[in-house]
């Protein structure tokens, strides 16, 4: 027996009801994918913004440097040391760094900011620092000249190739100052950045802060933050026991980690509510389109069709219909995250403002991950299954006699 | 002729409003294979409730239903479903032929129920049509036809399955003199062909005219039957 052909026949039977219940499944995965996408695309950017553009996915420093940053606890960056990181698997890119505060002036202008000295084409190939570059010209290997982020230099009200003075502090407690022409202005998605960078060839920084090629840390990229737990452990099993301190993106801006935690938190809260509702909305559907098919069923059980057989029919109807919204859902949603991830939608006005305000980046990103396709569409598929349940449960129970008379 | 269905001492008791209501009252009555029998009576004489337990839709309270050598009071709610599958054809009131096959798929459906082949489904459920008067209708669905052909639609559905029973529940209460007419020569006709016992309840004269056995039920009892005349 053809069930799928008579299940195909029945769900078309009443297409107002199939097109509504099929509509409550689109809607749940519609906006399940949209949602989910939006949250998750927010995350990568926020991350990328923080972790791509600066911390990196892991930091090596030296011990005791997180808790106490000075640049006494700096730590020499040896060809060694270099070959095992380098050489660890999933690690794309490295940049060593020396991180500093100093003060930043120019004519009567002055701020506290925070200096970075970076090897140019490390810093380059690990945080695409060139792309940035709004004007004027990236570092060379041996200059000594500075780049500076599009906030400060507003603040400042400085351009390319006017001057900025750096005073902080050096090794062992030195003074450290210097006069640095600017030889480009970088702009940063992330607001924080934007408006307090300053970096440094390494060579110039390591002569501006007296460091003999030392530096604080090292961050590291790699290809997938899922694997960040392996190599961590990794070369905290290679470098040399209790002389540093490994430490992920997280323990590094716990800020972001937890607002990402909560935030992911109340999403999947939100996505449940509305899963709750659209299961109610389907369940009421399809208790209706069964109570009314009763008779139906008495007949075909008095024709001699087993419970079990009946109740495989009204279990291929349900999932036709599903499948319609599942897969309508999908369809749907998917050119609409694609538009919105190749083409991030960016605020303006207040709205940008109060983000910016938040330390946010102002755009709405979207992401792109096969994991939360195939999660949200197990989940609703799931809920259908657990909503045929009902009617099948109802067929199974049912008695002839009673059936034929309703 | 040899007894094909037997009920002995059967009692259908209703409790469900704490009042007792006696459906089948002690009825006692052998068919045998072949006969053409028609159980008249007034509304609520119990002949439904009786057609009903003798096609194992319904369990008596007490007393016994064999129908072709089979206690059906021994058997579960699936076994009840396989045996009516293989023995027993329904014919109701309503026509209740399922609304999304046409009227070849509706009589197909019992074969395929059993099992048989697509082929031999289809030949037979075209023949059954042809049969019925409804060759030029096979491929229309319910709602396409007039009562009448429903339900001749049902009573080719019936005989698909080579049942040795047919039960049919005032197969005729819906249609009109015509119809009617029309109707009880094809399952007299079908009836001498087929070879099936036939055993239908109805109020209408017309029906009871053209019986070759009739029992008059009232009160749950067998006041009349032809066959102890």
């Amino acid at each position: 027996m053809n069930y799928l052909k008579i299940a195909w026949r029945n769900s078309m039977r009443n297409k107002r009801r199939t097109i509504i219940t099929a509509s409550s499944v689109f809607f749940a995965v519609f906006l399940a994918l949209i949602m989910r996408s939006m949250q998750i695309g927010s995350y990568d950017n926020m991350i990328n913004n923080i972790v791509g553009a600066f911390t990196g996915n892991i930091q090596i420093h030296k011990m005791g440097y997180w808790d106490d940053k000075i640049i006494d606890n700096s730590f020499e960056f040896t060809e060694e040391t270099k070959q095992i990181i380098t050489s660890t698997t999933h690690i794309t890119a490295i940049s060593p760094r020396i991180e500093s505060f100093a003060l930043a002036s120019h004519q009567n202008k002055s701020k506290g900011i925070m200096v970075a000295g970076i090897d140019p084409t490390h810093e380059n190939n690990f945080s695409k620092l060139k792309d940035k570059l709004i004007n004027g010209e990236y570092l060379n290997q041996n200059d000594n000249r500075v780049l500076i982020s599009e906030g400060l230099a507003q603040y400042l009200k400085v351009s390319v190739n006017d001057s900025i003075i750096l005073m902080g502090q050096g090794y062992h407690g030195m003074s450290a100052a210097g006069i640095y022409p600017i030889a480009g202005i970088v702009k940063f998605p992330s607001p924080e950045l934007n408006k307090r960078l300053v970096y440094l060839n390494l060579k110039s920084m390591q002569e501006f802060t007296s460091l003999d090629n030392k530096i604080t840390s090292l961050s590291i990229r790699i290809n997938d933050d899922k694997y960040q737990h392996s190599v961590i452990n990794s070369l905290k099993n290679q470098l040399p026991k209790d002389q540093h301190e490994i430490m992920s993106w997280q323990q590094l801006s716990p800020d972001l980690s937890q607002s990402i935690e909560a935030d992911n938190a109340s999403g999947i809260i939100m996505l449940a509510v509305l899963y709750i509702i659209v299961a109610f909305g389907i369940f009421g559907t399809l208790l209706m389109m069964i109570t009314e098919r009763i008779r139906e069923f008495g007949v075909m059980m008095a024709v001699g069709m087993r419970k079990s057989k009946i109740a495989f029919l009204v279990f291929c109807e349900i999932m036709i219909i599903g499948f319609i919204g599942l897969f309508s859902g999908v369809a749907i949603s998917a050119p609409v995250i694609l538009a919105f991830f190749y083409h991030p939608y960016h605020y303006k006005g207040e709205m940008a403002a109060m983000m910016e305000q938040y330390g946010m980046e102002p755009i709405l990103q979207f992401a792109i991950q096969p994991d939360f396709y195939i999660n949200q569409t197990i989940t609703v598929f799931v809920i259908i299954l657990f909503l045929v349940m009902i009617p099948i449960s109802k067929i199974l129970r049912l008695k002839t006699i009673n059936a034929l008379r309703s | 002729m040899e007894t094909v269905i037997k009920v002995e001492k059967l009692y259908k008791i209703y409790n469900e409003t704490g009042v007792e209501v006696k459906a089948i009252n002690g009825i006692d009555l052998e068919i045998k294979e072949g006969e053409f029998t028609a159980i008249v009576g007034p509304s609520g004489s119990g002949k439904t409730t009786l057609l009903n337990m003798i096609g194992g839709l319904d369990n008596p309270t007490s007393g016994i239903v064999e129908v072709g050598g089979v206690l059906l009071n021994e058997m579960s709610s699936s076994q009840l479903i396989d045996f009516r599958k293989n023995n027993i054809g329904f014919i109701f009131q309503s026509y209740n032929l399922i609304p999304v096959l046409t009227a070849k798929e509706n009589v197909e459906f019992v074969m395929q129920l059993q099992g048989r082949s697509k082929k031999e489904c289809s030949q037979r459920a075209i023949e059954l049509l042809e049969a019925v008067g409804l060759g030029d209708r096979i491929n229309s669905r319910p709602a396409k036809l007039s009562g009448g052909q429903q339900q001749r639609v049902a009573v080719a559905r019936a005989l698909a399955s080579n049942p040795r029973f047919i039960l049919a529940d005032e197969p005729t209460a819906n249609l009109d003199s015509k119809s009617t007419e029309n109707l009880l020569d094809i399952m007299l006709k079908l009836n001498q062909k087929e070879k099936a016992t036939f055993v239908f309840s109805s109020h209408d004269q017309r029906v009871v005219n053209k019986a070759r056995r009739v029992i008059v039920v009232e009160d749950g009892k067998i006041i009349n039957d032809d066959a102890n005349n």
